[in-house]
């Protein structure tokens, strides 16, 4: 896809994030369950009878990301009831909030510096799952499980602001981070669900509904835009649609049509009492919100002069952000920044691992950090103790003690193995004296061997030619 | 109040929407009594409530919450106990699409 | 047969002189008999009866007795929850619905030591003012005066057999538009209606949340009283409940005092010798030292009624959606879309008037037509509410004719209209909707047939009610 053509492409996103609370919005049902329908009761089976009552903790963290996305505060809103009919749906109306959400006017900053539009930010309860035994199509019934039925969710709804699948996507990262830093969205067991809508310019708009996940948004967006255009090029017109994706073919079919779209017929939630925020409570939630990645990368670039690359990386994640704060206490900063972006999230990426997987402790890094600085350990062996503590939990201190890795090699030890490698390898001497560089790689390696790594292959690289070359 | 013309096509939406069928003759019953409630409802147009707050509770609620605790749900026998439609501990609902 | 007051048989249990056992037997075999005839149950719970008998007269034995309603019988209307007993609200689409807990209202009640002995007939849901719109299957409750006459709805059951029996009883009634008040005017006797979430709705389902409120049938202001104080009070389950405190329902200082405020319209559009009964009724308040002027409550007799059905036909739409044959309730063969699927047990499960006011209720919250209909009537809700805080500037109490007519004969009821249906309810939804408490007691009879008197004081003012009442009832003997 050209830089032209992209500009034609308008995408708005509307992403449902599940709140990481123990119970559910509207009862106190829990938010996780091994079984199906082991984690109900009336109130999120929609027996009759039954009422909700408003989790508070939802209401703050609703709260703490509409300020987070610089959202208007409404300090009075309801409850709507939108009604429609579908299985998952255990009253056949959602209870959600339509007229006056929580917070609206926001925007988020992409990482090229792009402000996205948020129109609203609301509080909703999420429908059951739903189990289709051999396929949605082909299935003549179908299965529910009502543990997800009212698990508490923030709506987070964008301007059509976006211009290409990338931007989206980066939009979902951004979002994720601020999310992340928040501690309302547990990454790990926590989802997000989005419906997007594409256009090409000019043309009715086709909205993609329940996409799970921020690579599945990406790919739904990217099959969209080649869809559409290829419907342009063929002289067609795009219909107003809603389409469902395929996870497994990376493709989206049509659902129904902007006709047969349901009249949800809102009306207030007549069951819950309106609602009226004091400035007290709402400074106390703003009091309480965390230094976001935006304001963090920032003051890392003014108060360590971090290139802004490197502070952007260290402060995408929250626990990245402090466990940097907390090294550059004892070793030095340009130390610490390149071990914690390169080596330690070289691992994680390497390995598919988000840092709220793994259990690493700030101590162990920062004292493996201390031992690489004082030269106690060298670059290679660190690295090698960071994985075996990264995967397996085992200490650096003691995987290094252990191994024997401690850099406890002398000059005279280095210069004894040097010696002992060019006697062993004079084919090898000969080679690199008629010019092949490769060779004095493979010395270096025979020397790294020799002494287990102890010693920095720049700095037996350099003893090698000086040896090779006074001979 | 909107100019709403109440004939058997609206009704006919109206029911689809309710997920009601009804019969040749329920319509037959149905419309000129909608039609007759309808046109009382119209009354209201009388008095001019533009700018009132609307009251959708008799009293003024407001901010109800409860706590995010956990509490004892029902168990899967107990959920599950009013329905014949049921397999391998899930409801079974019909056809989603 | 007993017919002594709650509070005198409770005092002859606890001293031993009742079995309430033997006595819930001769309760549960008179309604077995009565019921052939008049319908005023759609189901007996027997065995829960006499459980809960037997675990009473064991607490006698062993002196550990406590409640003041102890072993006394009590009928629940049909769409209060009893956890384990068919709870059908009426309706055939909750055919086999057996609640897996309590409404809040049976759970104190039991702790004061009732005995719960059935559920009583309603309108389908409550949607009506005679109970002729049961449910699908259902029978209609008939008047113990008159069997050609209704017993008036939606509380039917509740009000019928409260005038029919002659064992100490009360009844667990619900009000949306004036389902307690009508059928206790009808049959003669005390319905009372709480304000709106004075007793928690948590086990009631619903109607119309905005509107719905649990009250009390009694013979007696004093048992009706003595019901709703013990069913009333905060419940975090329900997050409509009112914090305040309970205030006590006893005999209080009655009219002394008390300023009553005839409502002018509500009287003229009764007819003529309802409104007679009502006015001789109303002197004699003033006979008891009350003050009495007339006052106007003109928006509320010419809005109140289109308001009303406005606002409760869209949640009530609403709130029915629940029902499709999935998790409760009437099920039939999973075949066919979902669409294809709900739509044909909501149109088997549902009656007329129920399908009636769920096609309104839509109608009126579908977009184009939502601020026209739900949301004007909304904002009318509020001028109604201001025009009642008004009134209750000058006086203590309204009092007005519960129902302009007495208990009419079903082949009057067949030729109205669902809108002349409708219109009869002017007197009781303007309190309905404003959420107000009111009582309606017996005021006298044309031709032998009741007529209520209906009092309605301010929010939160039940103890007001409850004393004006009380006193009236006893110079009114
Ligand atoms: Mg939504
Ligand atoms: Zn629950």
């Amino acid at each position: 896809m050209t830089q032209d053509a992209e500009k034609d492409i308008i995408i708005g996103l509307e992403c449902h994030v599940q709140l990481d609370t123990e119970s559910k919005l509207f009862c106190g049902c829990p938010t996780t369950a091994d079984e199906p329908n082991s984690a109900c009761c009336e109130v999120c089976l929609g027996f009759p009878g039954s009422r909700p009552v408003l989790n508070k903790k939802a209401l703050d963290y609703a709260l703490k990301v509409s300020m987070a996305l610089n959202c208007e505060i409404n300090k009075e809103f309801f409850f709507s009831r939108k009604t429609y009919f579908y299985p998952d749906m255990s009253k056949n109306f959602q209870i959600t909030q339509y007229e006056i959400p929580v917070g609206k006017n926001g925007y988020l900053t992409l990482s090229s510096g792009k402000k996205i539009k948020i129109e609203r930010v609301h509080i909703e309860e999420d429908p059951a799952a739903l189990v289709h035994e051999s396929g949605m199509v082909m299935s003549k019934q179908t299965l529910v499980d009502y543990n997800r039925s009212g698990v508490p969710l923030v709506e987070i709804v964008t301007a059509p602001d976006m211009q290409s699948p990338q931007e989206a996507r980066d939009f979902l990262d951004q979002l994720t981070t601020v999310l992340q830093y928040l501690g309302v969205f547990d990454e790990k067991d926590g989802t997000l669900k989005i419906d997007s809508n594409l256009s090409i310019k000019g043309n009715e708009r086709v909205e993609v509904k329940n996409v799970t996940g921020k690579k599945g948004v990406e790919k739904a967006l990217a099959f969209e835009a080649v869809r559409q255009k290829g419907v342009i090029l063929k002289g067609e017109t795009i219909s107003r649609e809603t389409r469902a994706f395929n996870e497994q073919t990376f493709t989206t079919r049509a659902l129904r049509s902007k006709e047969t779209e349901a009249d949800y017929g809102y009306i207030f939630e007549p069951d819950l009492p309106a609602f009226e925020l004091g400035e007290k409570y709402l400074n106390s939630i703003k009091q309480g919100l965390p230094e976001l990645h935006d304001a963090k990368a920032k003051r890392f670039v003014q108060q360590y002069s971090l290139d802004e690359y490197t502070a952007g990386v260290l402060s995408r994640n929250s626990s990245l952000g402090g466990i940097f704060e907390e090294a550059v206490k004892s070793v030095d900063v340009g130390l610490a920044a390149k071990f914690l972006t390169r080596e330690l999230l070289g691992i994680l990426n390497y390995n598919n691992l988000s840092f709220e997987a793994t259990e690493i402790k700030v101590e162990e890094l920062v004292g493996l950090m201390q031992m690489l600085e004082k030269g106690d350990v060298s670059e290679k062996n660190a690295k090698q103790a960071l994985i075996k503590y990264i995967l397996e939990g085992v200490s650096p201190s003691k995987f290094i003690e252990e191994q024997g890795l401690k850099k406890d090699l002398d000059e005279t030890g280095l210069q004894k193995a040097i010696e002992t490698v060019l006697d062993e390898n004079r084919p090898a001497v000969a080679d690199f004296k008629k010019g092949e560089e490769k060779s004095l790689h493979f010395l270096v390696g025979k020397v790294m061997q020799a002494t287990k790594g102890k010693a920095d292959a720049r700095d037996i690289q350099k003893k090698l030619k000086e040896k090779i070359e006074a001979e | 109040m909107p100019d709403v013309k109440i004939d058997k096509k609206l009704l006919l939406k109206v029911a689809q929407n309710a997920r009601l069928n009804l019969s040749e003759a329920e319509v037959k019953e149905f419309l000129p009594q909608l039609k007759e409630i309808i046109k009382s409802f119209n009354k209201l147009d009388a008095l001019g409530v533009f700018s009132e707050k609307p009251s959708f509770q008799p009293l003024p609620l407001k901010n109800v919450f409860r706590e995010d605790k956990k509490e004892k749900c029902l168990s899967q026998k107990e959920a599950l106990s009013n329905t014949k439609h049921k397999k391998d501990g899930y409801f079974l609902g019909p056809k989603s699409v | 047969m007993d017919a002594t007051s709650i509070a005198d048989f409770v005092k002859q249990v606890v001293m031993g002189k009742i079995s309430v056992v033997q006595h819930t037997e001769q309760v549960l075999s008179e309604i077995e008999s009565t019921n052939s005839e008049f319908n005023h149950f759609n189901l007996l719970a027997r065995d829960l009866a006499l459980q809960q008998a037997k675990e009473i007269d064991a607490e006698i034995k062993t002196g550990r007795h406590k409640g003041k309603l102890l072993g006394v019988p009590i009928s629940v209307k049909d769409c209060i929850c009893v956890k384990g007993i068919e709870s059908r609200a009426g309706s055939k689409i909750l055919s086999g619905y057996k609640p897996t807990f309590n409404a809040t209202v049976i759970k104190k009640a039991r702790s004061e030591g009732a005995i719960i002995v059935g559920k009583t007939l309603q309108d389908e849901f409550g949607f009506g003012t005679f109970s002729t719109n049961t449910g699908v299957d259902f029978p209609t409750p008939l008047n113990p005066l008159d069997k050609s006459r209704s017993c008036g709805g939606s509380s039917g059951g509740s009000a019928g057999f409260t005038a029919l029996t002659e064992f100490t009883h009360a009844g667990l009634a619900e009000s949306t538009g004036g389902s307690i008040a009508c059928p206790a005017a009808f049959c003669g006797v005390v319905g009372f209606t709480p304000t709106y979430g004075r007793v928690s709705r948590y086990g009631l389902m619903d109607y119309a949340s905005s509107l719905d409120k649990i009250g009390t049938m009694g013979k007696t202001v004093a048992d009706a009283s003595l019901l709703l104080e013990i069913i009333s009070g905060h419940d975090s389950n329900d997050s409509t409940s009112l914090p305040e405190p309970v205030t006590s329902l006893d005999e209080g200082k009655g009219e002394a005092g008390l300023k009553v405020g005839i409502v002018k319209e509500l009287f003229e559009k009764s007819d003529e010798a309802v409104r007679k009964e009502c006015e001789k009724a109303v002197s004699e308040m003033e006979k008891l030292g009350a003050s009495v002027k007339e006052v106007s409550l003109p928006l509320n007799s010419e809005y109140g009624v289109a308001a009303y059905y406005l606002l409760s036909m869209s949640e009530a739409s609403t709130n029915l959606a629940k029902f499709c044959g999935m998790r409760y309730g009437l099920h039939g063969k999973l075949e066919g879309s979902f669409n294809e699927y709900f739509s044909k047990i909501r149109s088997e499960g549902f009656g007329k008037e129920a399908k009636r006011r769920i096609l309104l209720g839509t109608f009126a919250r579908m977009s184009g037509f939502r601020d026209a209909y739900y949301l004007r009537a909304a904002k009318t809700r509020t001028k109604l509410i201001n025009e009642f805080k008004e009134v209750f500037k000058e006086v203590d109490v309204l009092a007005h004719p519960t129902m302009p007519v007495v208990a009419p004969k079903f082949s009057e009821i067949k030729k109205l209209s669902p809108m002349q249906n409708y219109a009869m309810d002017l007197c009781t939804v303007p309190a309905s909707l404003a959420g107000l408490p009111h009582i309606s007691l017996n005021a006298g009879a044309v031709k032998k047939m009741p007529v209520g008197l209906m009092l309605t004081a301010d929010h939160l003012q039940e103890q007001k009610l409850s004393s004006a009442a009380f006193s009236l009832e006893g110079a009114l003997k």
